[in-house]
């Protein structure tokens, strides 16, 4: 208790309140830029740290973290490109959401959504770090050949109208994500003697290549090209509406939280887990990807829920979660706090003190983030063909921040146009990436548990986490069957009811 | 946006899936064995570098003789017809599509000999033009300021060491 009152005394200072702001508005502005990451952001704030007091300087760096987690949907709703990985699943719903005008009320409930989901993490964290961590720490590879089978079933649910269709496409992620060195013996696959595939094929580059661009190409192909006048960004959402969502964002932020805890798997398969749980949980599966407000609550909540989460195996094992907390170690580094179980013991009430700021982070993402929004929600109304010249101007120079690569731009460019064979042929692109994401995780674990086993199968269902995730795969597989099959039916059904019709 | 009929329809899903089946077969075929220069070594074992890879492979072929299945034996939802699109000629979409291609591929080229700000310009304002833009006002004031802007936020802001070409800022 005492630790409690000393980490608050610590933390009262304006010193702090400040970081933390300028932290979230650096993050939001960083977010919201395709290309940039919070990773980047924080690498370059870190220097500006030395000069802080540790406390201001961890929650400066957390804010850049949490901000540009949460405003990486605005460019997934506003312009279809994901301001960051994690909210790959957000334009899902988002996007159409902006093209009926609706973006507005897509940007709202992506911030509401987000706060509601940073405070439950940042709850768990302060409530349950050592809890948690002690479970995550329990998983192996086998556990994680499991968890990313179970996330790889995902595609089920995004798969679209034709299930084998989505398969295909996941396989084709699969098949994408195994360029470069094998994990393992470090043989190259697919490299065909390019030196710029070695690590594999760049994932942001992709990942804007794959949305952006076929945007951009679809436009100029278009007849109606031209000019739209007036405001787009439609009206703001409701309080009915936000009630809708509740049961749904309480949901996807407890799987954020517990894919947050566990290290490595991340907030793309986090924000993935809950958009496919919502859907399923739906009364009205069928709206999903159509607009649907509850998907951009699910999507967003699950990314933002993971943010808070992945910093319990930082502060309770030092061990970092994903990308960015790897970075955010720099800032404990620099002020010579050694983070593990010891932190927890020997500085308790800075502990705290970073908690209590964690806790008005969460307060600070939603002003900063209502006064962004109204800002934002503006690019609707920018005339598009002002604004895809714009976008491929942004993808270009974005792509090319990541690394200072020319190369990456090549990489984006044939990602946009594989995404527009995609849009043309109707195969869907979010099997594709998920797979593609999940891919190396997947394969990595899948051969570590086989070479540790000497060939003993069962060391696949060795533990209780194992059966656990094995029950819930062979479950989502089976309920993705079916649901599929109920859809293909209703689809038939119209076709008869309306043969040959156009529009 | 024309929705094809139902025959034409399931021929179109048909040649598609039967393209990725075709795919599929050439990666087993020839992908796996020259694109995997450990697969010579090592073979199909459990642990080589290939097996992963083919094991993929076999479940997309699956999925895709699958897919032709399904495109033959029953009505799929419709969809786009995936041909030009809003009105223009095939022949027109194609001309268009090739003159975004050829902008991409500019932009791409003329990156590093011009720099990122002359070159934004330049595809900004070729863009704004294709998209319907005649007014000067409107296009000058756009092709030097998004550029511009975009640049600033960059390379200023953000420290991103973006190519200069021959500009000296």
């Amino acid at each position: 208790m005492q630790e409690i009152l000393n980490g608050f005394d610590l933390f009262l200072s304006m010193q702090n309140v400040l970081a933390i702001v300028v932290g979230m508005f650096i993050g939001i502005v960083i977010g919201a830029i395709p290309g940039l990451s919070s990773s980047m952001g924080i690498a370059l704030a870190l220097p500006f740290t030395y000069g802080m007091n540790p406390v201001s300087a961890i929650l400066l760096v957390v804010g850049i973290y949490k901000g540009g987690m949460f405003a990486g949907s605005i460019s997934a709703i506003l312009i279809r490109t994901p301001g960051t990985p994690g909210n790959i699943c957000t334009l899902l719903d988002g996007w159409p959401l902006s093209q009926k005008g609706q973006s507005r009320k897509a940007l709202d409930i992506a911030l509401y959504s987000s706060v509601v989901a940073d405070l439950a993490s940042n709850l768990a964290l302060i409530l349950f770090a050592a809890t948690i961590a002690s479970f995550a720490l329990q998983f192996g590879p086998a556990e994680y050949f499991w968890l990313m089978t179970f996330s790889l079933t995902i595609v089920t649910s995004v798969a679209g109208d034709s299930l084998f269709k989505g398969l295909v496409s996941a396989v084709l992620g699969l098949l994408l994500a195994t360029v470069g060195l094998d994990l393992i013996y470090g043989n190259p696959r697919f490299t065909f003697g390019m030196l710029e595939f070695s690590g594999g094929v760049s994932f942001v580059p992709l990942l804007i290549g794959l949305f952006a661009i076929p945007e951009v190409i679809d436009f100029y192909l278009r007849k109606q090209a031209g000019l739209i006048h007036g405001s787009r960004s439609g009206p703001a959402l409701t309080w009915p509406e936000f009630r809708k969502c509740v049961p749904t964002i309480f949901r996807s932020s407890a799987i954020g939280v517990a894919i947050g805890a566990i290290p490595g798997v991340g907030a793309t398969a986090a924000s993935f887990l809950s958009y496919s749980m919502a859907k399923r949980s739906s009364k009205h599966p069928e709206t999903y990807g159509k607009g649907e407000i509850d998907g951009v609550a699910a999507a967003e909540a699950g990314n933002n829920a993971v943010a808070g989460a992945t910093l319990i195996p930082l502060l309770a094992l030092g061990i970092p979660g994903d990308v960015v907390t790897a970075v955010m170690i720099g800032a404990f580094l620099i002020h010579g706090l050694s983070i593990g179980p010891s932190l927890f013991q020997t500085q308790g009430d800075l502990v705290y003190a970073i908690f209590f700021g964690i806790m008005l982070s969460s307060i600070a993402m939603l002003i900063l983030g209502m006064l962004s929004m109204r800002l934002f929600a503006r690019i609707s109304d920018i005339p598009r063909h002002i604004l895809m010249p714009g976008l491929l101007i942004f993808c270009v120079f974005g792509t090319y921040a990541i690394q200072n690569s020319h190369f990456d731009i090549l990489v984006m460019f044939a990602a946009g146009f594989l995404g527009f064979f995609m849009m043309k042929i109707d195969l869907p692109v979010p099997p594709f990436l998920i797979a593609f994401v999940l891919g190396p995780s997947f394969e990595d674990n899948l051969r570590r548990t086989i070479l540790v086993s000497h060939g003993d199968y069962s060391v696949f269902f060795n533990s209780y986490i194992c059966w656990f995730f094995a029950a819930l795969t062979v479950l989502s597989v089976g309920y993705g069957v079916l649901s599929s099959r109920r859809s293909r039916s209703s689809a038939e059904a119209t076709v008869e009811g309306n043969p040959g019709h156009s529009a | 946006m024309v929705v094809m009929d139902a025959a034409s329809q399931k021929r179109r899903q048909t040649i598609i899936a039967l393209g990725f089946s075709v795919f599929f077969l050439a990666m087993l075929a020839f992908g796996i064995p020259h694109g995997i220069p450990s697969y010579a070594k090592q073979g199909l074992s459990l642990t080589s570098s290939a097996f992963y890879p083919y094991v993929v492979t076999v479940a997309g072929l699956v999925f895709s003789v699958l897919t032709v299945i399904e495109a033959r034996a029953g009505s799929a939802a419709p969809t786009s017809d995936g041909e030009s699109a809003e009105g223009f000629s095939v022949p027109a979409t194609l001309a268009r599509f090739s003159m975004v291609v050829i902008v991409f591929a500019a932009f791409y080229l003329l990156l590093i000999p011009l720099g990122a700000l002359l070159s934004s310009a330049l595809a900004f304002g070729f863009l704004m033009i294709f998209g319907g833009e005649r007014r000067p006002l409107v296009l000058a004031a756009t092709i030097i300021g998004v550029p511009v802007i975009t640049y600033i936020l960059f390379a200023k802001l953000a420290a991103v060491p973006l190519p200069r070409g021959d500009l000296p800022f």
